[in-house]
C-alpha cells in the first residue's frame, strides 16, 4: 500500500465527497435543485466520481473485491463509475456552455459509441491482464501492456469528452459578468486542459520509473480538483444569489 | 504618455529636488521601487510629476507644461467650458434640477438644501465628457493621434477611464481646455485644473432649460444602454449559476 497513491485518493475523496454532500444538502431546495433541477447531472456526476474514488481506497477495494467474480473487477467498476461521471458532466457542461459540438460528442450517437468502445476495451484489457492479486488501479501490474492500454483508455475517454469543452469554458472565463464565475470557468478550463495534456503525453509517462509515475497521476487529481472547485464556486454563487446581489440595480450608487 | 526621465531629472534639479529614488519616495510617498523602475526605464509617469509638484508646492499645470508631451497644455485656456462642467453632473442631479424647475410647489429647491451634488467621477462621467466635447469624430481622431485602437478606447470609456495620452488627444480634438481631460480622469484635482469650487452647482443653476433637457435626454439614452447591458449580463450570470451551481 503505497502512501503516494492512498493519500491523494483519500484527499480527493474528502474533497469530492464533501462538495457533493454540500451540493445535495444545501438548504433552500438544495436537494431538489441538485437531484431534480437543472443541475441534476452535476450532482449525479459528483456521486459517481465519489463512488469511483471510494472504491479505490484499499480497505473498500479489498472488501468489494471479495464479492467480485473477477479479480480486480472492483477497479473495472471504479473506472466505469468514473466514465459515467465524466459523461454526465460533459453532457451537462455542453448545454451550460451552449456548445452543440460538445453536446454531440458527449451524449450524441458518437458519444455513446465511444463510451461503449472504451467500456468494452476496459473489460478486454482487464481480462488480458495477468493479475492474480487485488491491486487498486492495477498499480502492481502497471508494467503490463494491457494495463497500460487500460489506463490510457480512461485518459483518452476523458480527453475526448473535455476537449470540445475547453474553448467554451475558456470563453466564459473571459466574459462571465461575475468575478467568481470567471474564476470558476477558468478553473474548469484549466482542469480540462490538464486532462487533455495528460492523455496526449501518456507515452512520456510510460518511460517513467519508480515514484515518478505517481507524479503523472497527481496531474489527473489536480485537474479533477480544479473542475470540482470550479463547479463548487458556481454552487456558492447560486446559493448566495451572487448574480442578483452583484449585478443588481445599475441605478443605485449607494 | 509618460515624460522622459532626462527631462524629469532636469526639472528636479531646476527645483532643487534630489533625483534619488529614496529622496523622492520620502517626498511623495510613492514606493521607492516604483520610482526606481520609472527612472531606470526612462519613462516617468505623469502622476509622479504631479506628486512632486504637490509636495513642493509647485502649480501642477506649470509643472506638467515643462515636459514635451504637455507643453501645449497652456496654449489654450485652462478653465473648463460650460458643457464640460455640466458633463460631470450626475444624471440624477440633472433630473433633480428639472424637477425643481418644473414645480416649486411639488419639488421645492429647499428639499435639496445641505445635500451636495453626487461627486465625480461617477459611472459614465468620462464618456459624458467625451460626448460633451465631441465635434463628431472625436474617437476616430483620438485613435489616429495616439495609435490606439477604437475598441481599446471604447473599453476604456466603458470602464470610465482614459489614460493621459487619450485625454490630451480628446481635448485637442474637442478644441477645449487641455486640463479638463486630466481633471475628469482624476489625474489632477478640479482646483488644480482651474475649476471654480462650486463650478458644477453654479452651472446647474445657470444652464438654460433647453440645454438641461438635451443633457438629460443624452444621459437617459446612455443609461438605457447600460441598464440593458446590465440586465443581459445578470440574466447570463443567473443562467450559468442555475445550470452549474
Amino acid at each position: 500500500m503505497n502512501p503516494l497513491t492512498v493519500i491523494p485518493v483519500s484527499l480527493m475523496l474528502i474533497l469530492l465527497g464533501s462538495l457533493t454532500f454540500k451540493r445535495v444538502n444545501t438548504p433552500v431546495l438544495g436537494h431538489q435543485h441538485a437531484l431534480q433541477g437543472k443541475a441534476s447531472s452535476i450532482a449525479l456526476s459528483g456521486i459517481f466520481l465519489t463512488l469511483a474514488y471510494l472504491l479505490l481506497l484499499p480497505p473498500v477495494y479489498m472488501g468489494v473485491e471479495s464479492l467480485m467474480p473477477l479479480t480486480n473487477g472492483t477497479d473495472l467498476i471504479s473506472k466505469y463509475f468514473a466514465l459515467v461521471a465524466v459523461a454526465f458532466l460533459g453532457g451537462h457542461l455542453s448545454v451550460a456552455y451552449d456548445s452543440p459540438l460538445a453536446r454531440r460528442w458527449t451524449v450524441g450517437a458518437p458519444g455513446a459509441v465511444v463510451l461503449g468502445i472504451v467500456a468494452t476495451g476496459l473489460l478486454g484489457t482487464l481480462l488480458a491482464t495477468e493479475a492474480p492479486n487485488p491491486s487498486p488501479q492495477l498499480l502492481d501490474y502497471a508494467g503490463q501492456p494491457s494495463v497500460r492500454l487500460n489506463t490510457w483508455l480512461v485518459l483518452a475517454y476523458v480527453a475526448y469528452i473535455v476537449a470540445p469543452l475547453i474553448r467554451p469554458a475558456y470563453k466564459d472565463s473571459r466574459k462571465n459578468p461575475l468575478r467568481g464565475g470567471r474564476l470558476a470557468s477558468g478553473l474548469i478550463a484549466g482542469g480540462f486542459a490538464l486532462s487533455l495534456i495528460r492523455a496526449f503525453t501518456y507515452p512520456v509517462e510510460l518511460g517513467a520509473t519508480g515514484d515518478v509515475t505517481y507524479l503523472f497521476m497527481i496531474v489527473s487529481y489536480i485537474s479533477t480538483a480544479f473542475v470540482v472547485i470550479g463547479l463548487a464556486l458556481f454552487a456558492y454563487a447560486r446559493k448566495n444569489r451572487t448574480p442578483q446581489t452583484e449585478l443588481g440595480s445599475l441605478l443605485s450608487i449607494d | 504618455m509618460p515624460v522622459s526621465a532626462a527631462e524629469f531629472r532636469e526639472w528636479l534639479e531646476g527645483n532643487a529636488v534630489s533625483p534619488s529614488p529614496t529622496a523622492l519616495s520620502t517626498l511623495t510617498g510613492i514606493n521607492r521601487g516604483t520610482l526606481n523602475n520609472q527612472l531606470r526605464r526612462g519613462n516617468v509617469a505623469e502622476s509622479t510629476v504631479i506628486a512632486v509638484a504637490r509636495a513642493t508646492g509647485t502649480n501642477v499645470i506649470d509643472a506638467l507644461s515643462v515636459f514635451s508631451p504637455y507643453r501645449i497644455i497652456k496654449s489654450r485656456p485652462i478653465k473648463p467650458s460650460s458643457a464640460e462642467v455640466l458633463s460631470q453632473v450626475h444624471h440624477a442631479d440633472l433630473m433633480a434640477e428639472l424637477q425643481f424647475r418644473t414645480s416649486q410647489r411639488h419639488y421645492p429647491r429647499e428639499m435639496r438644501k445641505g445635500i451636495d451634488l453626487i461627486a465625480f467621477p461617477h459611472d459614465g462621467s468620462v464618456r459624458a465628457w467625451i460626448d460633451a466635447i465631441d465635434p463628431g469624430d472625436i474617437r476616430q481622431r483620438m485613435s489616429e493621434e495616439t495609435g490606439m485602437a477604437l475598441t481599446y478606447i471604447a473599453t476604456q470609456l466603458t470602464e470610465n477611464k482614459l489614460n493621459p495620452h487619450l485625454a490630451i488627444a480628446a481635448s485637442r480634438a474637442g478644441g477645449g481646455s487641455y486640463a479638463s481631460g486630466l481633471v475628469v480622469t482624476e489625474l489632477i484635482t478640479p482646483t488644480e485644473g482651474g475649476w471654480q469650487i462650486r463650478a458644477r452647482e453654479d452651472e446647474l443653476l445657470e444652464v438654460s432649460d433647453d440645454v438641461l433637457v438635451d443633457a438629460i435626454s443624452a444621459r437617459i439614452h446612455l443609461l438605457q444602454r447600460r441598464v440593458k447591458q446590465r440586465k443581459e449580463a445578470r440574466e447570463y450570470a443567473e443562467k450559468m449559476t442555475e445550470l452549474l451551481g
